[in-house]
């Protein structure tokens, strides 16, 4: 049940709840950083890391500080903190000890602090705890949660990357050309994810 | 990095965003003071009118489980229903639902309070009455089946709404959970 | 002392020439989100403003106070407590508006409007023209999201504001791919305005990066690899 519950966490995070085409969440990046394939999937790297990094940190300090203390009201200001603050650190970690790697993630890591998705994950999953009586949400479903989230964002990202590379060599009638034949196709992405409704309800029955 | 780093150089920004956190933490504890009672107020008024539509013939509703399970009573004070308050996991994310059942078991009204995940147009309108009015009448001893899933000829039916299987289901679930919390308590109130 | 002209140029040009959402580009996830339908779109805009307009009054008034150094997490200090406070206010006066918004209202905070803002106006300029400035781009971004609500609206549920109109409903305009859609759409009329009005036009997708301006002290260009150099 537990194995069950967590895949199942998992594939809706990539799939039915795609944070980007399905939440609109850290669209920024989606349409910013998808030009080329190496950085579209670089980026996607950093996110996961971080949104799986700042959910181990806010949901404990949630659960065990937050609510008992009475102050969930102060979420918004200490998660963005948070991850702000966990941001830096993995950069400056990264910077001494794994240059290699900072060479590769280093750049994406300070606009993610920024990215809403981060941010989402992590608050959205403190809904879900009070949310489902299907099972238990436990600490591991967030982790699995988050996991998951970061590689929806890179299917979404490294997909799109594909499809503007196609652009590329398109004709196109001058207005649309830039930003909106960008938007008008990642309709079409998007418009391919909502096929996925449902899709994990059937795969893994929970009840 | 490798110049001295003085105290000075360190304590200064330290210390003024501190103050600002400070600063931020007292006005939001205030705003919080000021607004907490008013939020709780606009909870319980609306979950008060939640129960009132599932269970329209209580006067009064006496809290059994907090935020779960409430007992309808009319002028007199005579038991005529259950109000049950559950949630699944919809199809943008939870659905609220509240189940009225009466005292021989069988649903008389269900009210879906919080759906604003869900997908206007589609999900959303679970909460629609033509929808929720199907769940009347049915009784607690069998479960619920959204009608494009039963393949047991299950008597127990609701149609979906169209396009949303999903918030549907979820709305199903969620009155079948609430009919498994009022068996469970009044199976324990008959002993 | 600033004109009085110029102070109401700085008001008007986030309404139409500097458009935060159709020009800059900044600000994409709530429009896209947000705007199934006119009266999110409204709700969205005003809390938007409010914390835009009350940030950059703090900010430009300790513009002089905060070092350097730590201006970045001083600001979103700044602005995540303006988001809890307006959140508060909505749950306490609109719980309605708070329910159909939902997670999108706390998440005003990493809104880069608000922080683009911040950085590059009210962090440098004194507090009047700031004020001014914030109200301005909200005010535009309110215009924006209402534009796209009601086209998204009238198309997608055939109403407007809640009042039926129409009675055939395209229903993909109010799911995710009518968002992008009509979003792309929108974005292709204001280029063609800006061609027109001989203004230039952000086509290139660093131009267009919505990231640029709130992280244009950390990235150059987005996405090259000789960006960022910036923490000490």
């Amino acid at each position: 049940m537990l194995i069950k519950s967590l895949i199942a966490v998992f594939l809706a995070a990539i799939l039915t709840e795609n944070y980007v085409l399905c939440k609109f969440l850290g669209i920024c990046p989606f349409l910013g950083v998808s030009k080329k394939l190496n950085t579209a999937f670089g980026m996607s790297v950093a996110v996961t890391f971080v949104m799986v990094l700042a959910t181990a940190v806010t949901f404990p300090i949630y659960t065990y500080i937050l609510v008992p203390a009475g102050i969930e009201y102060l979420q918004t200001v200490l998660f963005i903190l948070i991850i702000a603050g966990l941001v830096q650190l993995v950069e400056i970690i990264l910077k001494k000890y794994i240059p290699s790697l900072y060479q590769s993630l280093g750049i994406y890591l300070p606009l993610i602090t920024t990215n809403c998705a981060v941010l989402g994950v992590t608050m959205l999953v403190l809904q879900k705890v009070d949310g489902t009586t299907l099972y238990n949400y436990t600490y591991l479903h967030a982790l699995v949660n988050a996991f998951g989230a970061g590689i929806g964002f890179m299917v979404a990202m490294v997909m799109f990357a594909g499809v503007r590379g196609r652009l590329e060599s398109a004709d196109i009638p001058k207005s649309l050309k830039g930003l909106p034949i960008t938007l008008v196709s990642a309709a079409l992405v998007s418009l391919s994810f909502l096929g996925f409704a449902g899709v994990v309800d059937k795969l893994i029955p929970l009840s | 990095m490798r110049r001295k780093i003085s105290a000075k150089a360190i304590l200064i920004p330290t210390i003024s965003l501190f103050l600002i956190c400070l600063v931020v933490t007292a006005l939001l504890a205030l705003t919080n003071n000021v607004t907490a009672d008013k939020i709780g107020e606009n909870e319980q008024a609306s979950k008060e009118q939640s129960m009132q539509n599932v269970c329209p013939e209580a006067k009064s509703f006496d809290e059994i489980d907090k935020d779960v399970l409430y007992l309808g009573k009319d002028s007199d004070g005579n038991p005529v229903g259950y109000a049950i308050s559950t949630a699944t996991q919809g199809y943008g994310g939870q659905v609220k639902v509240m189940t009225g059942i009466d005292t021989n078991g069988s649903i008389i009204g269900v009210d879906v309070f919080y759906n604003d995940d869900e997908t206007p147009g589609l999900g959303k309108n679970t909460s629609n009455e033509k929808f929720r009015d199907q769940y009347k009448g049915l009784n607690v001893d069998q479960d619920i089946v959204v009608s494009k899933d039963d393949t047991a000829g299950n008597a127990q039916t609701v149609d979906a709404v169209t396009s949303a299987t999903i918030s549907s289901r979820a709305v199903t679930k969620a009155v079948n959970e609430a009919c498994r919390i009022y068996k469970e308590y009044t199976a324990k109130e008959a002993k | 002392m600033m004109e009085k002209r110029s102070l109401f140029k700085e008001f008007t040009k986030g309404i139409v020439k500097e458009n935060p959402v159709l020009c800059l580009v900044l600000g994409t996830c709530p429009t896209l989100a947000v705007t199934t339908s006119a009266t999110n779109a409204i709700g969205m805009g005003v809390a938007a403003t409010l914390v835009l307009v009350c940030s950059n009054a703090v900010i430009s008034a300790l513009r002089k106070v905060i070092p350097d150094k730590v201006r970045i997490p001083a600001y979103i200090t700044i602005i995540a407590g303006f988001v809890t406070i307006v959140q508060m206010l909505v749950k306490a006066f609109a719980p309605a508006i708070n329910d159909s918004l939902g997670i999108y209202l706390p998440l005003i905070v990493v809104n880069c409007i608000i922080l683009g803002r911040a950085e590059m106006y009210a962090g440098k300029n004194p507090v009047l023209p700031s004020i001014l400035d914030g109200l301005g781009m909200g005010v535009g971004f309110t215009a924006a999201l209402l534009c796209m609500g009601i086209i998204r609206e009238l198309l997608g549920s055939g109403s407007i504001f809640g009042f039926q109109l129409m009675p055939v409903q395209i229903l993909i305009f109010i799911l995710p791919p009518g968002g992008f859609f009509v979003f792309g759409i929108l974005i292709m009329l204001a280029n063609k305005l800006n061609t027109r009005a001989g203004r230039k036009v952000k086509t290139t997708p660093c131009d267009g990066c919505p990231m640029a301006a709130s992280c244009s002290q950390k990235a150059e260009k987005c996405g090259e690899k000789e960006a960022t150099e910036n923490v000490d």
